[in-house]
């Protein structure tokens, strides 16, 4: 339960930073709306097949950042000092990532889906 | 009871020992001070509490009514708020008490309340990253007593309140202190904190050297200082030196003596000459005098407490 808490407002969290949340929506939806306009091209193609796994680095970049932020501000200390468990606070991670490349896939493969 | 032991604890780093040989119990529905100039090992010391630290020596034993570890144990305000920038007041304290396993159907509640007991109504809705540093240690201390733990800590953060915030926080934790048991460890450079302690804990280069009610640390300083001034009759002074058989010394028109007690010599000198007493100043010396007089002579006084006669 703890964990799904801190997921959910570390979302907020990444939401609330506009430069970050534009830079995540924003590479699957360029990618995306040039595929759909270049269907020919090869290097919207390579660009499309890669996508999923830049995606996939961005989040995990992202994540980091915010992890060394966090620690850097003390707010890590915070959480270290609950009663919730390490392995909880991994999950938050895991679960808030998990749902950021939930949201760029749905993106991505949506506007595909939609020209296609 | 005690609510939490600490046995001969210590911490090394880069190779010195920054706290050694600590040694504490604090009951249940104690609050205890931990008063220490900067850099003497209260934030370790907090840290160590607090699991954030690992001890070099020594145990931190955590015990509740059936002698078992309770859970969660002790929450701690740090020194350096530990707030999440993007949230507002409100999310931060949320957060925390939900992290703290405080019921959902409670923890809106108990969040308002501490918002309204620590004058941030105003800034609720605002982002911790657009906080002044006086507000953002007034939310870290909510996020600390959000929680249900046993004990909490608050490092050095008491330090900055204002003077009529502290005054309702510090009944709100004597009523958490009478209706829950809580107990609360204060740590503090700042002497009019310590003094509202039941206890206190003088911390010096990492080590306690005095342990006591903070009338007794007090004395370490010396006596009280009676000063009386307008005085109506010259012969007032040969019949105060009869009476209590004190040295009075004269400067500039003011009387002054030392006393052991001086509340209770002014009471007997007004009682006894009331009005020909134009006014009475009572000087007594500070904490912070005492932990001049330990940091002076640290080591003759960790001996006193050693032979339990501090």
């Amino acid at each position: 339960m703890s964990a799904i808490v801190l997921a959910s407002y570390d979302l907020k969290r990444i939401i609330r930073h506009r430069p970050t949340i534009i830079a995540l929506l924003a590479l699957p939806l360029i990618v995306a709306l040039a595929r759909a306009a270049f269907a020919g091209s090869s290097i919207t193609l390579g660009a499309a097949w890669a996508c999923p796994f830049v995606c996939l680095l961005l989040v995990w970049a992202v994540l980091h950042v915010q992890r060394m932020i966090d620690s850097t501000t003390g707010f890590t200390s915070g959480l270290l000092s609950t009663p919730t468990p390490d392995s909880h606070l991994i999950l938050a991670r895991i679960l808030t990532g998990a749902a950021i490349y939930a949201a760029q896939m749905v993106i991505f493969w949506g506007i595909l889906a939609l020209r296609f | 009871m005690s609510t939490l032991k600490i046995d001969n604890l210590g911490m090394r780093a880069n190779g010195k020992w920054a706290l050694w040989d600590v040694n504490l119990e604090i009951e249940a529905g104690e609050i205890v001070g931990v008063f220490g100039r900067s850099g003497s090992g209260k934030s370790t010391l907090a840290g160590l509490i607090a699991g954030l630290e690992e001890q070099s020596s020594g145990t931190i034993a955590w015990t509740d009514s059936d002698n078992k570890k309770p859970t969660p144990f002790a929450c701690i305000a740090l020194e350096k708020p530990a707030l999440a920038s993007e949230l507002t007041v409100y999310e931060n304290i949320d957060l925390f008490a939900a992290l703290w396993g405080v019921p959902r159907r409670k923890r809106a509640g108990r969040v308002a309340s501490l918002i309204e007991l620590l004058k941030l109504s105003d800034w609720r809705s605002t982002r911790a990253q657009h906080l002044s540093s006086g507000v953002r240690n007034r939310v870290e201390i909510a996020r600390a007593l959000v929680s249900d733990a046993p004990v909490t800590v608050i490092d050095s953060l008491l330090d900055t309140i204002d003077p009529d915030i502290m005054e309702k926080l510090w009944d709100h934790m004597l009523g958490l202190r009478r209706s829950e048991g809580k107990s609360f460890l204060i740590l503090t450079s700042r002497g009019k904190i310590a003094e509202m302690c039941g206890r206190v804990a003088v911390i010096h280069r990492g080590r306690i050297s005095f342990l006591g009610r903070p009338d007794d640390l007090r004395r370490l300083a010396g006596e009280d200082v009676v000063v009386l001034g307008d005085i109506t009759s010259p012969m007032i002074r040969a019949r105060i030196e009869e009476q209590i058989s004190v040295v009075i010394r004269e400067e500039e028109g003011f009387l002054s003596f030392r006393a052991t007690n001086g509340e209770r010599v002014i009471g007997d000198l007004l009682s006894e000459f009331g009005t020909e007493l134009g006014c009475v100043y009572l000087k007594r010396p500070t904490l912070e005098d005492a932990l001049d007089v330990i940091a002076d002579g640290g080591s003759s006084i960790a001996a006193d407490v050693r032979e339990g006669t501090t």
